[in-house]
């Protein structure tokens, strides 16, 4: 037991990825196994009309990646703002009841600067609703 | 034998292979209760030609499934057609990884450190070195659980007096975490309890909440990739679709677990859940659903949506988008869209179970040890735990096919309205409530303090909060304006959008004889 502390926790937080790592690689397996068997047994059978693509049996009318509505474009940029958000609040709400419990002002110093983001992204957020961003129709 | 397989597999590998086994089974058999369950809601059978009432319907299914052609059409994207079905599948299968589904398989051990206390009047000094002895000597495979309770205790009492309140709970490893100082009177003792053992669990990762959430999100590929590689129009309109449900509805489920994180200062879903296994005013479970009945709520919402099915199920709306982004897919590959489907709801469903619905918790099922429940030495005990644990679980997912089969289908403005304008919000403002409830009220409740665990008041208060802030926040959402519609209407002579009358029609034209002569 001479390992430095830090060499420890790594070790351990390695162990405890393993049977991630297992499972990673059973699911693999299963997906890659299943696709190959069903290649393998299932018929294969083509023509002409069969290897269009599905457009309620006619033939398909121009390119499918074209342009397409602008809202999903701005409602991905916003998700990502808000997502980074609560990515940012996770360790905060991991360590305000330990502040709160442990006592002194550093709770309060938490409480505000939390309130401060929120606050931030709640002008953002106003903004967007006042530019009809939520607004579909 | 027996020995030897203790000694040398370690005991999350079997666990490991009967979780994917059970819930690859589940998938299977939660079809078949799909559709039986749809079939008696509007009066039908349902699948009863295979097997006795239809039970071996999944068998024949997936046959049919490995026998199909899986067909792939000329101008699809050919790596990433393959690609999506599989990434779909992984993900989920290992998100099911840090489910806690038993507690705690161990031992607490009760030890004297008031002469290591004595040497620095240190706490957390005293607590680590003893640690250390303790940890020198684990059997293979068996760790030393982080929560540490240590208490003191009067001069003249002994360890008899133990089940009682724990001065503190010291967590190893996190220097972070405040310790009280302690002054020990003469002959008092101080007596700290460790905990070894193994977690009934596959993985445990103390991020367990934000590896499911990862994990959960990545599927978002799966169904923009197929959407995207199927060239297909319907599949493109699909894929757009589920991707922004998915990503609207990620935010408010964000918030809503950050809002139990924050309750309990933890990541780990066996904290989590072991922090809700005892009972307020004796009875009542200490399940965060009664203290947090908005956020379950909330919760349960988003994982409809993020599993895409009705009444969110505009991507795969068969009247408009035929089958949505899988349209292309046939044959396994499209079983494996279906099978992530379902096992994605298995996943969302145990982490719901293990948040709100006190995870393996249930009367009689608490350990011997009061301060630590999770805790027991009985495998059969952690077996029955998870039993219980899969119950709920099962429970939660008919309500996912009572849902289905009951309401109609939204339109789509209507659910990203709900998502944006309506469940942010809430979220948000439920979070900001439960922050301050801490704030105020946590120091001064004895068993927060010691434990972080909700006491009945508090839950009490909690519980007016939510309400109290969801009637606010829905009452504001009325006063609000939409905003402004942003889309670009298009006028189309004799529309129900253009109510301006007709041009006239032209006069009537000569008849072409009397014209000509």
């Amino acid at each position: 037991m001479t390992m430095p502390i830090l060499a420890q926790q790594l070790t351990s937080q390695v162990n405890s990825w393993l049977p991630v790592l297992i499972l990673l690689i059973i699911a693999i397996g299963f997906g890659v196994a299943n696709i190959a068997i069903s290649l393998l047994i299932g018929p294969t059978r083509s023509g002409p009309g069969k290897e269009t693509i599905y457009e309620s049996g006619m033939m398909p009318i121009g390119d499918t990646r074209k342009r397409f509505n602008v809202k999903f474009y701005l409602l991905a940029i916003t998700f990502v703002v808000f997502d980074v958000e609560i990515v940012f609040l996770y360790p905060w709400a991991t360590a305000f009841p330990h502040a709160v419990v442990g006592g002194g002002g550093f709770s309060t110093l938490l409480l505000i600067s939390m309130l401060v983001f929120i606050g931030v992204i709640l002008v953002g957020y106003v903004y967007e609703w006042g530019k009809g961003v939520f607004h579909w129709d | 034998m027996l020995d030897w397989i203790q000694a040398n597999i370690p005991p999350w590998l079997p666990l490991l292979l009967v979780v994917h086994l059970v819930v690859l089974v589940t998938v299977a058999y939660l079809i078949l209760l799909e559709r039986k369950s749809a079939s008696w809601m509007q009066d039908r059978l349902g699948p009863n030609r295979v097997g006795p009432y239809g039970l071996l319907q999944p068998l024949a299914d997936g046959l049919k499934f490995f026998l199909k052609e899986d067909y792939r059409a000329r101008s699809v994207d050919k790596v990433l057609f393959t690609l999506a079905p599989v990434i779909m599948i992984v993900v989920i299968i290992i998100s099911i990884a840090v489910i806690p589904w038993g507690g705690i398989k161990g031992t607490t051990q009760t030890v004297d450190i008031t002469n290591l206390w004595r040497d620095g009047h240190s706490l957390r000094a005293a607590v680590d070195t003893q640690a250390k002895t303790i940890s020198a000597d684990l059997p293979r495979f068996h760790e030393l659980i982080s929560d540490v309770t240590v208490q003191t205790v009067p001069a003249g009492a002994g360890l008899d007096s133990y089940p009682g309140q724990p001065t503190v709970v010291l967590e190893l490893g996190n220097d972070l975490d405040p310790v009280p100082a302690i002054d020990l009177a003469s002959g008092q003792r101080l007596y700290a309890t460790f905990t070894t053992g193994w977690r009934f669990q596959i993985a445990n990762l103390n991020i367990g909440v934000l590896f499911i959430l990862a994990t959960l999100s990545l599927a978002v590929y799966g169904v923009v990739i197929g959407g995207w590689a199927s060239n297909n129009k319907y599949s493109f309109l699909g894929g757009l679709r589920a991707t922004a449900n998915m990503i609207s509805y990620e935010v408010p489920m964000g918030l809503a677990i950050v809002t139990i994180v924050l309750m309990f200062g933890t990541l780990d879903l066996n904290q989590i859940v072991e922090k809700q296994a005892h009972y307020w005013g004796g009875w009542l479970p200490a399940w965060n659903v009664f203290a947090h009945p908005v956020t379950f709520l909330l919760f349960l919402v988003c994982i409809h949506a993020e599993a895409n099915r009705a009444p969110f199920d505009t991507a795969e709306a068969e009247q408009e988008l035929v089958g949505g982004y899988h349209t292309e897919y046939s044959s396994m590959r499209f079983a494996l869209f279906f099978m992530a489907e379902y096992a994605g709801m298995v996943t969302t469903s145990a982490l719901m179970v293990a948040l709100f619905l006190g995870g393996w918790h249930f009367p009689g099922l608490g350990g011997p040890d009061a301060v630590n429940p999770a805790v027991t030495d009985s495998l059969s005990l952690c077996i029955l735990r998870a039993v219980v644990y899969f119950a709920k679980t099962i429970f939660v997912l008919f309500l996912f096919m009572w849902v289905r089969w009951t309401l109609p289908r939204f339109r789509f403005d209507q659910i990203l309205a709900l998502a944006w304008r309506g469940l942010i919000p809430i979220a948000l403002a439920i979070l900001l409530s439960t922050a301050l409830t801490i704030y105020f009220f946590g120091s001064s409740s004895a068993q927060f303090v010691s434990l972080r665990r909700l006491d009945g008041w508090m839950a009490l208060v909690m519980f007016g909060v939510n309400v109290v802030v969801l009637g606010i926040v829905m009452y504001a959402s009325t006063l609000l304006p939409i905003g402004p519609s942003i889309n670009r209407r298009v006028r189309i002579p004799g529309s129900r959008y253009n109510t301006a009358a007709l041009p006239k029609a032209p006069a009537a034209m000569p008849a072409a004889g009397s014209a000509s002569s």
